[in-house]
C-alpha cells in the first residue's frame, strides 16, 4: 500500500527542446516544477501542442530532457542507464497511449502478456495473470481477437489492462478518451479513477479537454511547455 | 530460467516471423539458395580434386633414387651387370627400402633391380607397390595380356617395341639369362614418363634376384637386393616440401651405401596439383562470396523490417523490454531465417550434387561424388554467421532506438 501524500515525482526545471530540420528549435516543455505525490490523481490540461505528451514521457521516462531533472521516488532518472529506466518503467509504470499503441500482430491475450514476457515469471502465470485482466476489463471473450478485430474502445481498455499487467505504481495516460465514443470514454474514466481510488495508484492524465479532469484531484495546465494558471491556459 | 526467457523470445520471433511471410520467404529462399549452391560447388569441386588427384598419381610426384658407379661396363667382354639409365650401378639390400618407406611425406617406396645383358635389359618389380605402378610400369600400360602377379615365376612383361621388333606375342616364350620366360603381356611404359627408363622386360623382383645370383655372368656385380628405389610422395605439400623429402630419401640411400646417389624424377604432379587445389580454393571463394550476398540481402531486409516496426520497438520499450531484450529479439528472428534457410540449403543442396550428373547438367563418368559432412557444415556455419550479421547492426539499431523517439514516428 502506497502512502499518500509523499512525493513521487519531482520535476526541477525540467525542459525539453526539440531541434527542427531548419535548425530552429522548440522547447516543448519549458522549466517545468511539478510535484506529484503518491496516490495522486493529477491531470495536466492543455491544448494540443501544449507539451503534454513530452512531459508525460520526461516523467515516465520514455524521454530524456534537454535540461533539469525528473526525480522519481527520490532518485534522479538522469543517472539512471538505459536498463535502469527500462526496468523502471516495466515494474513501477504504466502508459496508456490515445493511439492505444497495441501490437498489432498479437492478440488481446498476447498483447498483455508481452508486458510479463521480459519478467522472470513461467507462462502459465503470465496466462492466467493476462486472463484476469481481460476478465476485469470484460474482455475475456476478446482474448483471441486482434486489436483490429475488436472495437476502439475495447482497445483502449485492453491497453489499460497491459498497462495494469506488471501492478504499477504509476499510470500515465496521454488523452485516454481521445479517440472513443462518450459512453465507452465513461467506462474507461470510470475505471481509472477507481484504479486511483481502490488501490492508490498514483495517476497522471494528460487532456485537452475530453476527460472530465475536475474528477481529479489537481489539475495543472500548460501552455507552450509552461506550467500557467487555468485562465491564462484558456480554459 | 533460460528456458523461459529463450522461449519468450522464440515465440514473439516466430509471431513476427510468420507476420512478415514474404520478407521471411525472401530471406530464407536466399540461404537455401546460397548454401544449396556452396554445397554442390564445393562437392563438385571436392571431386574434381579427388578425381584428378587419383589419376594424377600416374604423372604425380615420384622419383628415382640410385648409386650410380661408372658408364664404362665393368666386364670387358659383354655389357653386363645392374644398369640405370646410362649408368652402371652400386646395389644395395631391402632394408634400406623399407627404411625409405617410412620416411615422412613418403606414401611409397619399392625396390627396383634393373639388368643388362648384352643388348638385353631386364627390370625386376615390386608387382603390387604403388611406387612401382607410378614409376616404373602399371596395369593401365599393359597393351595385350595382362600384368604381372607376385607368385609369378617365369613369367614377364616385355615391352611394345621390343616385343614388334622381336615378333614376340603373348604366350610366347624367350630365352634370356640361362631362363625361358613366358610372355604374359606386352607393356607400353613409354605412354607416361618413366623415371626408371624403359626395360625390354620385366619381371617380378624376386626373379631377377635369383636370375643374378645364379647366373654366372652377374655373380661378381651384383651383392644385394636392387639397385634403385622407387618413391611416390603423398599428394601434398609444395614444392619446397616435396625437395625436402627428395633430400631426406637420397641422404638415406647414401648413407647406406656410403656413396653420392642420384635422382631421376618427375614432379608434374605438383603444379597439376596446385592447379587443382586451385579449383578447390575457388569454389570455396565463389561461395563464401554467394554467402556475403545473400548476407546483405538480409542485412538489408532486417534493417527494413525494423524501420517498419519502429513504433512497435517503442512499444515494447515502453512497457519495460531493455535494449538487449530487443536485440535478442530481432537477433532470433534473423538466425532462426539463417538456420532454417541453411538447413534446408543443405538437403537440397545435397541432393542436387548427386542428381545433376542423373540429369546430364554435369558428366559423372569416373567422377568420385561425395558430399562430406565438412561441406555440410561448413554450409550451415555459413548461414548462421551470415545470419548473424546480418541481424547484428538492424538489432543493434532498433535496440537504439528511443522509446519516445520510435513513438513519434506512429
Amino acid at each position: 500500500m502506497e502512502t499518500l501524500g509523499t512525493t513521487l515525482i519531482e520535476t526541477r526545471e525540467l525542459t525539453k527542446v526539440y531541434l527542427r530540420k531548419k535548425g530552429s528549435q522548440v522547447k516543448a516543455v519549458n522549466e517545468v516544477n511539478l510535484k506529484v505525490h503518491r496516490g495522486e490523481f493529477l491531470a495536466i490540461v492543455g491544448r494540443s501542442g501544449s507539451g503534454k505528451t513530452t512531459l508525460l514521457n520526461l516523467i515516465g521516462a520514455l524521454d530524456r530532457p534537454t535540461s533539469g531533472t525528473v526525480m522519481f521516488e527520490g532518485k534522479s532518472l538522469g543517472d539512471l542507464s538505459n536498463r535502469q529506466l527500462a526496468l523502471l518503467r516495466r515494474q513501477k509504470v504504466g502508459f496508456v497511449f490515445q493511439t492505444f499503441n497495441l501490437l498489432p500482430a498479437l492478440t488481446a491475450l498476447e498483447n498483455i502478456e508481452v508486458a510479463l514476457a521480459p519478467t522472470r515469471i513461467s507462462s502459465e502465470e503470465r496466462r492466467e495473470k493476462a486472463t484476469t485482466l481481460l476478465d476485469i476489463f470484460e474482455l475475456k471473450d476478446r482474448a483471441d481477437h486482434l486489436p483490429l478485430e475488436i472495437s476502439v474502445g475495447q482497445r483502449q481498455k485492453l491497453a489499460i489492462a497491459r498497462a495494469l499487467a506488471s501492478d504499477p505504481i504509476l499510470i500515465l495516460a496521454d488523452e485516454p478518451t481521445g479517440e472513443i465514443d462518450p459512453i465507452t470514454g465513461k467506462e474507461i474514466v470510470t475505471k481509472l479513477v477507481e484504479l486511483n481510488r481502490r488501490h492508490n495508484v498514483t495517476l497522471v492524465v494528460a487532456s485537452h479537454g475530453t476527460f472530465p479532469y475536475n474528477l481529479a484531484k489537481r489539475v495543472v495546465f500548460l501552455r507552450d511547455g509552461k506550467l500557467v494558471s487555468q485562465e491564462e491556459a484558456g480554459y | 530460467m533460460i528456458g523461459i526467457v529463450l522461449e519468450m523470445y522464440n515465440y514473439y520471433a516466430i509471431k513476427e516471423i510468420r507476420r512478415r511471410k514474404l520478407r521471411t520467404a525472401a530471406n530464407t529462399m536466399g540461404y537455401i539458395v546460397a548454401v544449396a549452391f556452396m554445397i554442390i560447388m564445393l562437392s563438385l569441386a571436392h571431386a574434381y580434386t579427388l578425381t584428378t588427384t587419383d589419376a594424377l598419381r600416374g604423372i604425380g610426384t615420384h622419383f628415382m633414387v640410385f648409386i650410380p658407379a661408372t658408364t664404362q661396363c665393368p666386364c670387358e667382354f659383354l655389357d653386363v651387370g645392374p644398369i640405370i639409365k646410362e649408368f652402371y650401378t652400386e646395389t644395395f639390400n631391402m632394408n634400406v627400402v623399407e627404411e625409405i618407406k617410412d620416411l615422412p611425406g613418403v606414401e611409397d617406396a619399392a625396390p627396383y633391380l634393373m639388368v643388362i645383358l648384352g643388348n638385353l635389359t631386364i627390370g625386376g618389380i615390386d608387382v603390387d607397390r604403388l611406387a612401382t605402378k607410378t614409376t616404373a610400369v602399371s596395369p593401365e600400360e599393359v597393351v595385350e595380356g595382362r600384368y604381372l602377379e607376385a607368385d609369378d615365376d617365369d613369367a614377364v612383361m616385355i615391352d611394345e617395341v621390343f616385343a614388334d621388333l622381336m615378333k614376340l606375342d603373348v604366350d610366347d616364350t624367350i630365352d634370356a639369362f640361362d631362363y625361358t620366360f613366358k610372355v604374359v603381356g606386352i607393356v607400353n611404359p613409354g605412354i607416361h614418363s618413366r623415371p626408371a627408363g624403359i626395360a625390354h622386360m620385366y619381371a617380378p623382383i624376386r626373379v631377377v634376384q635369383e636370375m643374378t645370383w645364379s647366373y654366372s655372368a652377374f655373380n661378381h656385380l651384383i651383392g644385394g637386393d636392387a639397385n634403385a628405389v622407387l618413391v611416390e610422395i603423398l599428394p601434398e605439400g609444395d614444392v619446397e616440401y616435396i625437395n625436402t623429402v627428395k633430400e631426406s630419401v637420397l641422404e638415406t640411400l647414401e648413407g647406406h651405401v656410403g656413396k653420392k646417389g642420384s635422382i631421376v624424377g618427375y614432379g608434374c604432379g605438383t603444379p597439376a596439383r596446385n592447379v587443382i587445389s586451385l579449383t578447390e580454393e575457388n569454389a570455396w571463394a565463389i561461395s563464401l562470396i554467394l554467402v556475403a550476398s545473400v548476407t546483405l540481402f538480409a542485412l538489408k531486409s532486417q534493417l527494413g523490417s525494423v524501420v517498419e516496426r519502429t513504433t512497435e520497438i517503442g512499444i515494447l520499450k515502453a512497457i519495460g523490454w531493455m535494449d538487449s531484450d530487443i536485440m535478442k529479439q530481432i537477433l532470433i528472428e534473423s538466425v532462426l531465417q539463417g538456420f532454417t534457410g541453411g538447413l534446408i540449403g543443405c538437403c537440397v543442396g545435397y541432393v542436387l550434387t548427386f542428381l545433376m550428373p542423373l540429369l546430364g547438367l554435369i558428366s559423372a563418368e569416373n567422377l568420385i561424388l561425395t558430399v562430406t559432412p565438412l561441406i555440410i557444415i561448413a554450409g550451415l556455419i555459413a548461414a548462421l554467421i551470415g545470419a548473424i550479421v546480418a541481424g547484428i547492426l538492424p538489432a543493434w539499431r532498433a535496440a537504439k532506438l528511443q522509446p519516445a523517439e520510435a513513438l513519434r514516428r506512429f
